[in-house]
């Protein structure tokens, strides 16, 4: 026994580092388990806290309350004008063909950003509403442009928003002229890109590209960009479509989290 | 104890600086890693046992701030930088300088290249370019920082504590 306790004391260096490399693999590999989330939530206080000064720091330079309704307004009418000229584009292709079923009482959160994530590698922001807020993850996020992102994780008070713009981002779209359906993901410098698109489809440059729909987060016709490019190589069997955004990610203020979209 | 108190401490700042200017030095989605390179500093100055200890307590904070889908990857990446970092303690005058720098420069990569991978798999699996594309803009991005900061304190400046 005293022989494993000197051999511990002399290597304590590559014991210790054995110990934590253990302890940081099992909270990696348990990322998702209640245990770990409960740790998360009730430790969300340091994350409040220290994004409290960059709080007070931002406000001192923006007028809150009147940005925010002005910017509420705002959406309100995009989503509005959005999703009336989906529905315009719908109507004339499906005709009596289907009964459309229309479901767009969003229920907008706004929120304004805190800052950028710290992370050097994955693109997300912090905002200032949280759990007390009934935000959770999962959440669509969207501003006057359209689609931002999504809600990842939720403290107390602020939450953080995974932008469209991180790499494991996918989105799941539709060409709204032809109804063709894709997944979308980040390419670089504000362009993202849609490969799963049939040769056959017709796509026009400053086609509008709305979210499907097809998904558990964000509801259907929810503007995300347009078309700039279409890339047909002779080797691939399908088309690829490169979409701009017409969000500035690296600039954004105030975002909008959708509460419950049905 | 009160030493990694004070580590945690400062890191906190650290963290806090970064998120004030972290908008105005962004370039294209790639922000340097200040908290790697003050690991660097600390595992220096304290050697391998508290650079480790501190990378781990380092990096839980970092997943806590960030809020990142991989909570304990930043704690797993900057443990390993933090001992290997700490190998250096005490020996900028018994290795070949390029030899160091050589080391420190692999452990930071190795720490991104490690970050990255993880969080991005099907990016490494897909899209190979792009991956080693943004990996060694946020690497060099970092390194730049790094020579500032070495400019201004130079790692062969660093006393070498002996409280470990």
């Amino acid at each position: 026994m005293r022989k494993i306790v000197s051999y511990i004391i002399d290597n304590r260096d590559y014991v210790t580092f054995f110990i934590t490399i253990i302890l940081s693999l099992l909270i990696l590999t348990n990322n998702q388990s209640e245990n770990i989330q409960n740790i998360k939530s009730k430790f969300g206080f340091i994350n409040y806290y220290l994004n409290l000064p960059n709080m007070i720091f931002s406000d001192l330079f923006y007028l809150k309350e009147k940005n925010k309704l002005l910017n509420e307004q705002i959406i309100n009418i995009n989503l509005e004008n959005s999703k009336l000229e989906h529905l315009i584009v719908e109507n004339n292709r499906l005709k009596s063909l289907l009964e459309y079923k229309e479901n767009s009482n969003f229920s907008l959160l706004t929120s304004k950003v805190i800052n950028f994530g710290i992370s050097p590698f994955s693109n997300s922001v912090n905002i200032d509403l949280g759990s007390d807020d009934n935000i959770v993850p999962n959440l669509p996020v969207i501003n006057v442009n359209g689609v931002v992102g999504k809600t990842i994780n939720s403290f107390s008070k602020t939450s953080t928003v995974q932008l469209m713009t991180d790499y494991n981002f996918r989105l799941s779209v539709r060409l709204e002229n032809s109804g063709t359906v894709g997944i979308l993901r980040y390419k670089k410098d504000n362009i993202f890109e849609i490969w799963e698109i049939p040769k056959t489809t017709d796509v026009s440059i400053n086609e509008r590209i709305i979210t499907s729909g097809f998904s558990d987060i964000f509801p259907s016709g929810i503007f995300v960009g347009k078309v700039v490019k279409i890339l047909e190589e002779t080797n691939f069997i399908h088309k690829i479509i490169l979409v701009k955004s017409l969000t500035d990610f690296s600039n954004l203020e105030y975002v909008f989290v959708i509460e419950n979209n049905k | 104890m009160y030493s990694l108190f004070k580590i945690v401490f400062f890191g906190s700042v650290i963290i806090l600086f970064e998120l004030i200017i972290l908008d105005f030095i962004t370039i294209n989605n790639i922000r340097p890693d200040f908290l790697l390179i003050y690991l660097l500093y600390i595992s220096l100055t304290y050697g391998r046992l508290k650079g480790l200890l501190s990378g781990f307590l380092l990096g839980i904070l970092e997943d806590f701030i960030s809020g990142t889908l991989f909570f304990g990857l930043s704690a797993l990446t900057k443990t390993i930088s933090g001992f290997f970092f700490g190998n250096l303690s005490g020996k900028f005058r018994k290795i070949n300088p390029i030899f160091y720098f050589g080391y420190v420069f692999c452990v930071i990569g190795f720490n991104f290249f490690i970050y990255f991978y993880v969080s991005n798999q099907n990016v490494f699996t897909n899209q190979k370019g792009l991956f080693f594309n943004i990996y060694f803009y946020a690497f060099f991005y970092t390194l730049i920082f790094f020579f500032i900061i070495n400019y201004i304190k130079p790692i062969n400046s660093i006393n070498y504590l002996k409280d470990r």
